[in-house]
C-alpha cells in the first residue's frame, strides 16, 4: 500500500496525530516495565526454598518470665519429648530460627579469620543433628553431623570451645568462600576455627529476600537453643488431612500449654502459611502492577478509539469520494488501519526508547533489575494489537460510508 | 457570561453521553490513581514532629573494632551501652535520651501473664518526643540512676489492664516476675513514622509498656530490635555495659539547629578521647542526623511507594492525553455550532472561555468522581498487607491537593480542544 497519501493527510492532522504518538510512547515505556516489575515479584513470589513448608508447624513459645537457665532447658527437653510422642508428628527439633519469622541471627565468618580474610554476614543455625530430618535438609556435598553430644546455646556463648567442630553451610557461602572449588572438609571461621563436613542446597535463610541476591549465606552449628532462644519446629507427613492438621495444632498448643502454663503461644503456625504472610506486600506489589497496566492499556485503547472516530467522522467526504472512484470497502478499511499503524509504530518507536531509558533509571535508583530486551518487542506487540483493535471500530464505520455522500453538499 | 456557559457546558456534555462518561472516567481514575499514591507518600513521608524536628539529633559514633574498616567509612548505626550511658552522664545538651526496644511478659494480678511489648528509656525520653501523658508523671533523672521499679503505660494497655487512665495509676504489675508500680499513663500517641526506633519497623505503634533503662537492665528484660557485635570474642549478653554491640539509640534534644556543629564537635572531642585510651579502634568518625535527615538516611518510604507514585504519574499524563483527544474530537464535531457563535458576534476569546468552563465542568464532576475512586483506593491499602496500611488517611492538605490535581488536570486536558475551537472561521462552518 502507498504510504505517501497517508504522510501527507497526517501532515494536515498535526495534533491529533501527535497525540496518538504521544499516547502510545508514554504507555509504551510505562507497561514494559510495569510489566517487568510484575515479573521480578511473580519470580519471587514463586521461588523455590526447598522446604516441606505445607508439612512443618512452627511454633514461638515466649516463656513466663520467672524461670533461669536450668529451668528453661528442662522445659525445652520436656517439651520436645512432649511434642514427639504426639500422634502424626514425624519428627520435631528446636531451632533457634526459621524462615519468615522476622527474627534473625547474623554473623561473621571467613575461610580462615586472618586479619585480610574477606568476611561474609551468615545466617547462623543452632539446633541438634534432629533438625535434618525435621527440615529436611538435602546436601550438594558431604552431610548431616551425627547425633551426639550438643551444648546448650548459653553455654557456648561463655565458651564456644564447646561447640562441635563439624558445621554444614549452603551452597552460596561455599561459592563465596571457596569459589570454583569443594568446600568439603575445608575451614570456616568464626570466633574459632570450624570445618565443613556438608553443603547444603536448602539450609534456610531466615530473610529470603535480603537484597542483594548475592549474598545469601547460612551456617548450622550443633549447638542446642532453649526455649526463648528460638522455635519448635514439627515436621507431619505430606499425607496428613487438613483435619488432622487442624486437629495436631490444638494438641500441641494444649501439650506446650500443659509444660509451663506461665508461658504464651505467640505463634502456631505452618510454615507455607508464613511465607504467604511474609510474600503478602510483594504479592499485593504484583496485583497493583498488573491492574495498573490492564487499566492503563484501556484508557490508552478507548484514547485511540476516540481520536480515530473523530478523524473518520471529519474525513466523510473524502471517505465517500474514494467509494465513489471506485476503492472498495476493503481498501478503505486497509487505508485506516495502515495510518493507524503508521502512527502507533511511531509511538512505539519512541515509546521503545523511553522504556529502555525508564529501565534504566528504575534500576539505578531503586535497584530493580536491568529490562530484559525482550519486553521492549512484547510491549510493543501488545499496544500495536490493542492500536489495531481500537481503529478498526472507526475504521469499520468508515466503509458503511456511502459513496453518495460525496455527490451531496 | 460565566452561568451562561456553564449552561452551554451543560447541554453540551449531555448531548454526547458516552463520550463525556468515557472522558469523565478517564479522567477521574487518572487522578484516583495519583491521589491515592500520593496520599501514601505524603503519610510515609511526613515529619513526625515538625515542631521540633529540626532540632532533635540522632547519635552515631564509630565503635566498632578494625575489621571491615574503610576510612572514611559510615559509623555503626545504634550506639553502645557504655557510650550511651557516659554520653547521657555528660549531659552536654539540654536534654537527652538513651531508648532501645525489648519485650517482656507482664503480668496483672494472677491474671495469665501476656507478652508486651517494651521501650526502654531514660527520663527525657517522654518530653523530648513530646509523648503526652493522660494521667500521673513520667519518671525522674533520679528514679533513671536509683533504677526505680516504675513503668508508665500506653493508653489502649491502661484501658485494657485497668479500664482507664486513672484507674491505672499507682496499680503494681508483675514484670518478668518483679513488681513495678505504674506512675504515669499516655494519651493516645502514634508518631509517624515512628521516628526515635527504626530498627525494628518504621510504622508501627509505640511501645505498651515504658521503663526506665536502668531498671529494664537490673531487671534483666529482654531487648529486641536489631543488634551488631564486633570483635573476636564471643558476646554471651550483648546488653553488658562493656559488650562491643550498639543496640541502643541515643537522641539530643538542642536549642537549635545551630547548635548542632559546636555538638558535633563534642562528639569529636568524645570519640578522640576514646581513640586515644584504646576503647575505640577506629579514628573518632561521628554523625548528628536531623530528624527527617535520619529518616531518609534509613529510607522508611519503602521503594515500592516511590515506584507507585512514578507509575500512577505516568497513568495520569496517559489518561490526561487521551482526555485531550477525546475532548478535540468532540469540539471539532461541534464546527457548526462555533461557527454560528463566531458568526453572531462571539469573539475567539469568548469562545475560548466557553470550553474552557466546560473543561472546568469535567475537572469538577472528574475530581469529585477520582475522589470517590481514591476514597476506594486508600481503603484497599488499609485492607493491605503492608506495615504502614493502618497509618494511611486522607487529611485536609491532600484534600485540597486533590482539587488542585484536578483542576489543573482537567485545565491541561481542555487548553488545546479550546484553543482549536477559537481558530474556527465562522465563514466556513456557516456555508455548509
Amino acid at each position: 500500500m502507498d504510504l505517501m497519501p497517508i504522510l501527507r493527510t497526517l501532515r494536515k492532522h498535526k495534533t491529533a496525530a501527535t497525540l496518538i504518538v504521544l499516547e502510545t510512547a508514554v504507555a509504551c515505556a510505562v507497561v514494559a516495565n510495569a510489566l517487568h516489575l510484575v515479573g521480578e515479584r511473580l519470580r519471587l513470589l514463586t521461588r523455590a526454598d526447598g522446604l516441606p513448608s505445607a508439612d512443618l508447624l512452627v511454633v514461638h513459645a515466649v516463656p513466663s518470665g520467672t524461670q533461669d537457665d536450668a529451668q528453661r532447658r528442662q522445659i525445652t527437653e520436656r517439651d520436645m519429648a512432649a511434642l514427639r510422642a504426639l500422634p502424626g508428628v514425624a519428627s520435631a527439633s528446636f531451632v533457634n530460627q526459621m524462615p519468615y519469622a522476622n527474627y534473625n541471627n547474623f554473623s561473621g565468618v571467613s575461610r580462615d579469620g586472618g586479619k585480610d580474610a574477606r568476611n561474609y554476614h551468615a545466617n547462623m543455625h543452632a539446633a541438634d543433628a534432629s533438625v535434618f530430618k525435621t527440615l529436611g535438609l538435602t546436601f550438594t556435598e558431604g552431610g548431616p553431623f551425627a547425633d551426639g553430644p550438643t551444648p546448650h546455646m548459653q553455654d557456648a556463648r561463655d565458651d564456644f570451645s564447646l561447640v562441635p567442630r563439624g558445621v554444614v553451610i549452603n551452597t552460596d557461602l561455599a561459592r563465596a568462600l571457596y569459589p570454583g572449588e569443594s568446600a568439603l572438609g575445608k575451614p570456616l571461621y568464626m570466633v574459632k576455627p570450624f570445618t565443613i563436613i556438608g553443603v547444603s542446597d536448602n539450609l534456610p535463610m531466615t530473610h529470603p529476600q535480603a537484597k542483594p541476591e548475592g549474598q545469601r549465606y547460612a551456617a548450622l552449628f550443633q549447638v542446642r537453643p532453649s526455649v526463648g532462644e528460638g522455635f519448635h519446629v514439627l515436621r507431619v507427613a505430606p499425607d496428613t488431612s487438613a483435619a488432622a492438621r487442624a486437629d495436631l495444632v490444638q494438641r500441641v498448643r494444649r501439650t506446650l500449654m500443659a509444660v509451663d502454663p506461665q508461658r504464651e503461644l505467640a505463634r502456631v503456625e505452618w510454615l507455607d502459611q508464613m511465607r504467604r504472610d511474609y510474600d503478602a506486600s510483594d504479592r499485593q506489589m504484583a496485583w497493583l502492577m498488573a491492574a495498573v497496566t490492564a487499566v492503563l492499556l484501556m484508557v490508552t485503547t478507548g484514547g485511540v478509539v476516540g481520536l480515530a472516530s473523530f478523524w473518520v467522522q471529519q474525513r466523510t467526504r473524502m471517505i465517500g469520494t474514494r467509494r465513489a472512484l471506485g476503492a472498495t470497502r476493503g481498501q478503505v478499511l486497509r487505508y485506516f488501519l495502515a495510518e493507524n499503524a503508521l502512527l502507533t509504530s511511531m509511538g512505539l518507536v519512541l515509546g521503545m526508547a523511553g522504556a529502555y531509558g525508564l529501565g534504566l533509571a528504575l534500576m539505578r535508583h531503586w535497584e530493580v533489575a536491568p529490562l530484559p530486551a525482550w519486553y521492549l518487542p512484547a510491549g510493543a506487540a501488545v499496544l500495536l494489537a490493542l492500536g489495531q483493535l481500537a481503529a478498526w471500530i472507526p475504521a469499520r464505520q468508515a466503509t458503511r460510508v456511502s459513496p453518495v455522500v460525496a455527490l451531496r453538499g | 457570561m460565566f452561568a451562561y456557559y456553564l449552561n452551554l457546558a451543560r447541554r453540551s456534555l449531555r448531548r454526547a453521553p458516552g463520550l463525556t462518561a468515557w472522558t469523565l472516567l478517564t479522567l477521574a481514575l487518572g487522578i484516583a490513581a495519583c491521589m491515592t499514591t500520593l496520599t501514601v507518600y505524603h503519610v510515609l513521608a511526613a515529619d513526625p514532629i515538625p515542631a521540633k524536628s529540626a532540632r532533635l539529633f540522632y547519635v552515631r559514633l564509630d565503635a566498632s573494632g578494625l575489621e571491615g574498616y574503610v576510612p572514611g567509612g559510615k559509623p555503626n548505626l545504634q550506639v553502645t551501652r557504655r557510650d550511651g550511658e557516659t554520653l547521657l552522664r555528660e549531659a552536654h545538651a539540654p536534654r537527652q535520651a538513651m531508648t532501645a526496644s525489648g519485650g517482656a511478659m507482664v503480668q496483672r494480678g494472677q491474671d495469665q501473664p501476656r507478652h508486651t511489648e517494651v521501650r526502654f528509656a531514660t527520663a527525657d525520653f517522654f518530653p523530648m518526643f513530646d509523648a503526652p501523658l493522660a494521667a500521673g508523671r513520667t519518671w525522674s533523672a533520679a528514679e533513671d540512676a536509683a533504677a526505680a521499679r516504675v513503668v508508665v503505660l500506653d493508653a489502649p494497655s491502661a484501658e485494657r489492664l485497668f479500664g482507664g487512665a486513672a484507674q491505672a495509676l499507682s496499680q503494681v504489675l508483675r514484670v518478668e516476675g518483679q513488681p513495678m508500680r505504674v506512675v504515669g499513663v499516655l494519651a493516645p500517641w502514634r508518631p509517624t513514622p515512628h521516628f526515635f526506633d527504626v530498627t525494628s519497623g518504621a510504622f508501627r505503634e509505640p511501645a505498651a509498656l515504658f521503663v526506665p533503662f536502668a531498671t529494664a537492665m537490673q531487671a534483666k528484660l529482654a531487648r529486641s530490635g536489631s543488634a551488631s557485635c564486633w570483635g573476636d570474642a564471643p558476646v554471651s549478653d550483648v546488653t553488658a555495659l562493656d559488650a562491643p554491640c550498639d543496640w541502643l539509640q541515643y537522641w539530643v534534644e538542642l536549642k537549635s539547629a545551630d547548635d548542632a556543629p559546636a555538638y558535633t564537635q563534642y562528639l569529636q572531642r568524645y570519640s578522640a578521647q576514646q581513640h586515644e585510651a584504646g576503647r575505640f579502634a577506629r579514628p573518632p568518625n561521628v554523625r548528628l542526623h536531623s530528624v527527617m535527615d535520619w529518616l531518609a538516611t534509613n529510607r522508611v518510604v519503602p521503594p515500592d511507594v516511590h515506584l507507585q507514585l512514578g507509575l500512577a504519574l505516568a497513568f495520569l499524563l496517559v489518561c490526561v492525553l487521551c482526555s485531550v483527544g477525546l475532548q478535540l474530537a468532540k469540539t471539532l464535531r461541534r464546527s457548526n455550532e462555533i461557527g454560528v457563535r463566531r458568526a453572531l458576534g462571539a469573539t475567539r476569546r469568548d469562545v475560548f472561555a466557553q470550553f474552557m468552563v466546560e473543561s472546568l465542568v469535567m475537572g469538577g464532576v472528574g475530581c469529585v468522581l477520582g475522589l470517590l475512586l481514591s476514597w476506594a483506593g486508600l481503603a484497599l491499602v488499609r485492607a493491605g498487607q503492608t506495615d504502614y496500611a493502618q497509618v494511611v488517611t486522607l487529611d485536609a492538605p491532600m484534600l485540597l491537593a486533590a482539587m488542585g490535581v484536578s483542576l489543573v488536570a482537567a485545565l491541561l486536558a481542555g487548553v488545546l480542544p479550546a484553543l482549536r475551537a477559537a481558530g474556527v472561521s465562522p465563514a466556513l462552518q456557516i456555508k455548509s
